[in-house]
């Protein structure tokens, strides 16, 4: 997992026990690392992408960042952060307990 | 481990592949069952949960068909393969069905009285059965709406035995066919990847294979086989023929079910531990309607899909169940192997058509989950109103674009398909590679369509057919 995506992941989950953000970390990891080849490429290069407006913007926050791609009328750009919610999402509410 | 010999090699341990193994092992031919995945047993891992994700669905279940929209799939990657992680549903090919398949790809004994032959045969192997009692409150709702709405539905069996005290055990492939088959001097070898098959021009003489040690080290070894029947599945099975060389029609004309879904939200606590048994069949085969695994990550992802808010919405979670509507599409999608890429790129593109079924399915299902009581309906559709009565469900028509609806299936079949139609199948009426000798494929690739139902019923079925007609020919 690139650097910018587990800041995306720590963005998307919030602020989080240590224990369990590090269960959803090794959820989302373990899914981008066995994700087909040419789709983990697709994603790879998007968080370049967001990797490089946080270094042109630095002022902008990464919640921000996400929310302005899912706008986008762009499909490849809108799949970005709904593939990193979903995963995040996912990987929170299945590692929690069972009632929060 | 240096090679193997063999006299027929079967590639994939899933529905397909085990039909096959078992029928010809019995039948006293020596054969070598490939799989990819690891060997874990039945009941070892909760179902639905992340670790079953993580081990035994392929990608972590997170793989995509390329399209606008893209549509997400799930499949197994196990021994047992998509029979270990899926609902057990079963359903007889439709006669009519058969008939109309038999007839447009020129399919020699398809005739609806073959194939019930061997769904009996099949569903007698897999203790097929009704659930004894009632039905979970999640299953009975669904039946309530249609009643309610004067539609049909329908109870469906599945592979389950109910051995007394309340268990329920999935007849999976690793319970039932592959011991079968093991029994019967089979040999299965888990971890095991083929990268191609062998050629010496119309025949093949085996696969090339990566096998992972028990250390975590991998081997490449040679299988050599005198026959080769390939049972990956409609995504992995025409991208193995096409790294081994083969073209043309294979890994065209893919089918899949394209599927919505919708949160529905009850008055009172539902039961989150199964998958509903009953469907509304009212719009078959066109549509289907029923239910879907619904722990709190699956409630939770759909429900983020419409824009709910999470932290109102969740407490109540299990006052939630997530139904589906699923369609038959007009639509066709492609299978490619990138050279140098172990995983192929799957292409699908729906049609308009596609889209106006799929909303006409949740207005549908969206009705009866209202009838059924429901307070509350949360489409998988991005932006999508959250409906409470009836009158609000018209809405969906124009919410639901190719922008906004989030679509995924878990069943691809048609990728290969059978018959005597020239240009229109990559195999023979059997399952025999057109332009090969001796090899076959026998698994979701062949089925001629998407059924419109859960296909493993399908799947099994012609598989022991087609692997009954390899036995008689080897015999």
């Amino acid at each position: 997992m690139l650097r910018v995506e587990r800041d995306v992941m720590n963005a998307l989950l919030g602020p989080a026990d240590p224990d369990h953000a590090a269960r959803v970390e090794e959820w989302v990891e373990g899914s981008l690392t066995d994700m087909p080849e040419l789709l983990r490429a697709g994603v790879a290069a998007e968080s370049l992408l967001v990797a490089t407006w946080r270094r042109l913007r630095p002022s902008h926050d990464l919640c921000d960042v996400l929310d302005a791609m899912e706008r986008s009328p762009i499909g490849l750009l809108q799949q970005y952060p709904r593939l990193f919610r979903s995963l995040v999402l996912f990987g929170d509410l299945e590692s929690a307990p069972a009632h929060r | 481990m240096t090679g193997l010999d063999t006299e027929v090699l079967v590639v994939g341990s899933g529905a397909g592949g085990s039909t096959t193994a078992v029928t010809l092992a019995e039948g006293g031919r020596d054969v070598v069952v490939l799989e990819e995945g690891p060997w874990i047993e039945p009941d070892r891992i909760e179902p639905f949960s992340l670790e079953e994700m993580a081990r035994q669905y392929r990608h972590h279940g997170s793989s995509a068909a390329l399209g606008n929209p893209p549509v997400a799939y799930a499949e197994g990657r196990c021994v047992g393969g998509s029979t270990e992680v899926n609902s057990g549903l079963w359903h007889r090919i439709p006669g009519a069905l058969a008939q109309e398949w038999r007839r447009t790809y020129d399919i020699d004994g398809f005739e609806p009285e073959t194939l019930d032959r061997y769904a009996a045969r099949v569903e007698e192997w897999q203790s097929v059965s009704m659930l004894p009692g009632a039905p979970p409150p999640s299953s009975a709702l669904l039946a309530r709406g249609a009643d309610r709405l004067g539609w049909r539905s329908v109870e469906f069996p599945r592979v389950y035995r109910y051995p007394g005290e309340g268990r329920a055990e999935k007849q999976t492939m690793t319970r039932t066919l592959l011991p079968r088959a093991v029994d019967a001097g089979a040999r299965v070898v888990a971890e095991s990847r083929v990268r191609r098959l062998l050629r010496a021009g119309d025949r093949v003489t085996g696969a090339r294979v990566q096998r992972r040690r028990p250390d975590g080290t991998t081997e490449v070894v040679d299988v050599r086989a005198d026959h080769v029947v390939v049972c990956g599945g409609a995504v992995h099975t025409p991208a193995l023929l096409q790294r081994s060389g083969m073209r043309g029609s294979i890994g065209r004309g893919l089918k899949m079910h394209p599927t919505l879904k919708i949160v529905a939200r009850f008055p009172h606590a539902v039961d989150h531990d199964d998958v509903p048994m009953h469907r509304i069949t009212e719009f078959s085969p066109d549509i289907a309607i029923g239910g879907s695994a619904s722990r709190r990550g699956h409630i939770g992802l759909s429900l983020a899909d419409a824009g709910a808010d999470l932290d109102k919405a969740l407490p109540d979670w299990e006052k939630m169940f997530v139904y589906y509507a699923a369609i038959r599409s007009d639509a066709g999608g492609r299978v490619v192997a990138v050279p140098g890429v172990p995983t192929p790129v799957v292409f699908y593109r729906l049609t308009d058509g596609d889209l106006s079924r799929l909303a006409r399915g949740m207005v549908h299902l969206g009705r009866a989950l209202l009838e059924a009581g429901a307070t509350e309906l949360h489409p998988s559709v991005r932006g999508g109103s959250v409906v409470h009565h009836p009158r609000d469900l018209v809405r969906w028509w124009d919410e639901i674009d190719r922008t906004t609806a989030n679509l995924m299936t878990v069943h691809l079949t048609s990728s290969i398909r059978m018959g005597e139609a020239p240009g229109r199948a990559g195999a023979d009426s059997y399952g025999r590679i057109h332009g090969m000798q001796n090899l076959r494929v026998n698994d979701a690739s062949l089925v001629p369509d998407a059924p419109g139902v859960n296909p493993q019923a399908a799947i099994m079925t012609i598989a022991a057919r087609n692997a009954d007609q390899l036995l008689s020919g080897l015999s």
